[in-house]
């Protein structure tokens, strides 16, 4: 037929035709004008309007995720990195722009690629939220072709299930944590480029994790070619004029939204630095180490496992007894003489204590996070000798056992101790209360976790405790840290210059170089000066 | 999406279909007859079981709720688009719309037979892809004893026509062929949505062009699936969703 209309359904026309040569023709009045009357109400809309709204009516969304919506369905072409901030509902906005496709009929066959803890939550949220069903894919044969499947990159990128999901084509791919694919050389960087997919939404509150070339990684999976080639954008960053460009390209397809700039209403967040005094034996155990350390350095023979050796005696003597027992720091352990069998009486630490006595105060959720798997056990224990319920989380758990320890947090314990690996994407606004029983090196880490609580959705102000033991490594960085504010902001992302020649993970090692490896404390503050210098001068070229 | 309209609809349809229902204000109850049962209950063990075993089965009694309220009552439905029973009723009464035959009746009783005369008729929703057009719902139709076209909207009083020739009345016979007129009136559509979105097929085209240098690259690297599927999404096009062709005799010609 000579027309240039476009149907949903191409054989209509010749549908009808048929039907008015046959004799079937029914008619019911009103049927047909509240079908009409509803098809209207339904799918009338101005322009740039997102028509699944009308379906929608349910949640309640802010601005930001409105706003992020329609850019990415209307102006970027459905290819887009959503990289707001944690806590502003990536996962809402990923979802409102898939909704939206599948209104206007252009997406049919949908693949999220989630990390392991994480495909629970987005079946959920897609199905209470949006209404749309998914399967969350494991291995077996008959889940493979379900219009909406939830994955783990993991499970796919390897043969056979590799090939059997190159085959398809997707019309819409989405990648949670896609700051895993800043590097082209990884199987999953391959296996996502391998992909063929129409839209694609790439999720991560960091975009950038080591270098600004991350930044250009990620675009070329999503529109290859629109940074020019990596020397090209190499050379480009190193330019003032140039960075201006790169910049406006950059908004061709990511969107990042900072929490300042949302009109949310946040609750407050409450630091509380807690000083705490090290038990005898664990003061021993950690002075003998430091005495060690300060002896090697002496003799230039310092290195940065026995940083670790210190960070883990912060933490708990477990952690730090563990780590000693392993074989490449017998050494350590032998001429120290450190006894490593000892009593549970002397595995106490005084944080723990302090945790206890908090818990023991409040009738509130607690969670306490940690870096150490072994701090995280001896917790667990210290607080069931005292009744108290605890659940641990942490990275290994298969993807159900997360979904199960989160539930039983919810419901059941009053504690949840975490480690940060498999953390991210958690969300436990429920809970107010955070303890920090050690501090990682990266602050990002520090505001992940805080993410957690801090987020949308949580109605109460948020308490944040943070347990520094004194007289430690902790001590001198914190108060290093406190000194410098700028930079400290900087680093969690206040000042973020995403296309800075310095990476944040050059500042991690200059900051380690300044604290650690410092011969004196005015050597210390000399190195921090001049890096505080540096992003003083880099604030203010970036104002002018 | 107002849910209102949605559960008249679904309302309407049942009463279609000929099901016992008792309608409340916020609550209804519905006694399934078994071809609605079969069809969205999800329950083909019962009936395969009832099948082979050559027993008639028994077919469900519903609630649909018009809110989310609780306790909900067992079997219930909630009349919300999320709910995919009750968005599958939703569809399947738009389904039954999908192409209509009406006949108007004269306004005063004459002693003579009152003529009507056949008219094609396709309306629906215009819209653009890729998206960022506002949408428009136009009528066509055509007349078939005399080839004269209308546009617009609400062309017949859809809302009076009977479903059988009214006592009193004859209908005249077409000359214009159903494939001519429905070529006509698609033609005149396509028209329609030309002029609608004129500054909207320029926009899109603009997108278009900003897309070129990605889609060149995708045909370099040999990602040529990928290149044709976003071709394809990113080329400008009116589209003409959710068609409704009615076959109406008229008053007038």
């Amino acid at each position: 037929m000579n027309h240039s209309l476009h149907f949903q359904d191409s054989n209509w026309p010749t549908a009808f035709l048929s039907w008015l040569d046959s004799s079937q023709h029914s008619f019911h009045s009103s049927l047909l004008m509240h079908s009409m009357a509803t098809r209207k109400e339904e799918y009338l809309y101005p322009e740039k309007t997102l028509g699944c709204l009308k379906e929608l009516d349910h949640l309640t969304l802010h601005p930001h995720q409105l706003n992020a919506a329609k850019k990415v369905v209307f102006e970027m072409g459905g290819r887009a990195l959503l990289a707001d901030e944690v806590g502003l509902g990536k996962t809402i906005e990923a979802g409102l722009i898939l909704k939206e496709y599948m209104y206007r009929g252009h997406v049919k066959s949908v693949l999220i690629l989630v990390p392991a803890s994480l495909g629970g939550q987005w079946q959920s949220e897609l199905f209470v939220h949006f209404g749309i069903n998914s399967i969350v894919h494991k291995g077996k044969k008959e889940w493979r072709s379900s219009p909406v499947t939830i994955a783990t990159i993991d499970l796919l990128k390897r043969p056979p299930l590799r090939e059997q999901i190159e085959e398809h084509h997707y019309d819409m791919v989405i990648v949670d944590e896609a700051h895993k694919l800043t590097n082209p050389k990884t199987l999953n960087y391959q296996f996502i480029h391998s992909l063929s997919k129409s839209y694609c939404l790439f999720l991560t509150a960091t975009p950038i994790q080591n270098k600004s070339e991350d930044l250009y990684h990620l675009s070329s999976l999503l529109r290859p070619g629109l940074l020019g080639s990596l020397q090209e954008y190499r050379e480009g960053c190193k330019d003032e004029k140039e960075k201006i460009v790169i910049k406006k390209k950059l908004d061709d397809f990511m969107i990042r939204t900072r929490r300042k700039e949302t009109d949310i209403s946040w609750t407050k967040r409450s630091i509380h630095i807690e000083w705490i005094e090290q038990l005898p034996y664990e003061k021993e155990l950690y002075n003998s180490i430091e005495q060690f350390y300060r002896s090697q350095k002496e003799m230039n023979m310092h290195a940065f496992s026995h940083i670790t050796l210190l960070k883990q005696g912060c933490s708990s003597i477990i952690a730090l007894l563990k780590a000693l027992n392993r074989e490449q720091n017998k050494e350590i352990s032998s001429q120290l003489g450190i006894n490593l069998d000892v009593t549970p009486d002397q595995l106490i630490t005084a944080k723990a204590q302090r945790i206890l006595a908090f818990i023991q105060n409040t009738d509130e959720k607690v969670i306490v996070f940690t870096q150490y798997r072994a701090t995280q056990l001896y917790l667990s224990w210290f607080l069931k000798q005292h009744n108290i319920t605890s659940v641990p989380f942490r990275g290994g758990f298969k993807k159900g056992k997360k979904q199960w320890m989160t539930d039983l947090f919810r419901e059941k314990a009053q504690v949840l101790i975490a480690t940060e690996a498999g953390s991210e994407g958690l969300n436990l606004q429920f809970c107010k209360y955070m303890i920090h029983a050690d501090i990682p090196w990266n602050p990002m880490k520090l505001e992940q976790r805080i993410g957690r609580i801090h987020r949308i959705g949580q109605k109460d102000d948020v308490e944040i405790y943070y347990l520094l033991n004194k007289d430690t490594i902790e001590e001198r960085i914190w108060h290093v840290l406190q000194e410098k504010v700028s930079l400290f902001q900087y680093i969690i992302g206040e000042h973020d210059d995403l296309l800075s020649s310095t990476t944040k993970k050059e500042i991690n090692r200059y900051l380690e170089d300044a604290l650690l490896h410092s011969r004196s404390e005015k050597e210390m503050r000399l190195k921090l000066n001049q890096l505080e210098h540096f992003y003083e001068l880099s604030s203010a070229k970036e104002q002018s | 999406m107002s849910n209102a309209l949605h559960w008249e609809l679904v309302h309407e349809f049942l009463d279609y279909k000929g099901v016992q229902v008792t309608k409340g204000p916020s609550q209804s109850m519905v006694h399934l007859n078994e071809e609605l049962d079969r069809k969205f209950m999800n329950r083909p063990f019962y009936w395969h079981y009832r099948d082979a075993t050559n027993q008639a089965g028994e077919p469900m009694t519903i609630s649909i709720l018009k809110n989310d309220g609780s306790p909900t009552p067992p079997n219930s439905i909630i009349a919300t688009p999320l709910n995919p029973i009750f968005k599958q009723l939703v569809e399947a009464a738009h389904l039954e719309t999908r192409m209509f035959k009406g006949y108007e009746t004269a306004e005063s009783a004459s002693s003579h037979y009152a003529p009507l005369y056949p008219w094609i008729i396709i309306q629906g929703l215009f819209t653009m892809d890729p998206p960022g057009a506002p949408s428009y719902w136009r009528e066509a139709a055509v007349s078939l004893t005399t080839g004269s076209i209308k546009t617009g909207e609400n062309l017949f009083d859809y809302k009076s026509l009977k479903g059988t020739l009214p006592d009193g009345h004859v209908t005249m016979s077409p000359i214009v062929q159903f494939e001519r007129a429905i070529q006509k009136c698609l033609t005149e559509l396509d028209s329609t949505g030309k002029t609608l979105f004129t500054n909207e097929i320029a926009e899109a085209k603009g997108l278009k062009d900003k897309m070129i240098p990605f889609l060149n690259q995708l045909k370099e690297k040999k990602d040529l699936r990928e290149y044709e599927h976003l071709s394809a999404l990113y080329e400008p096009k009116i589209r003409f969703d959710y068609p409704i062709g009615g076959l109406v005799y008229a008053r007038n010609n």
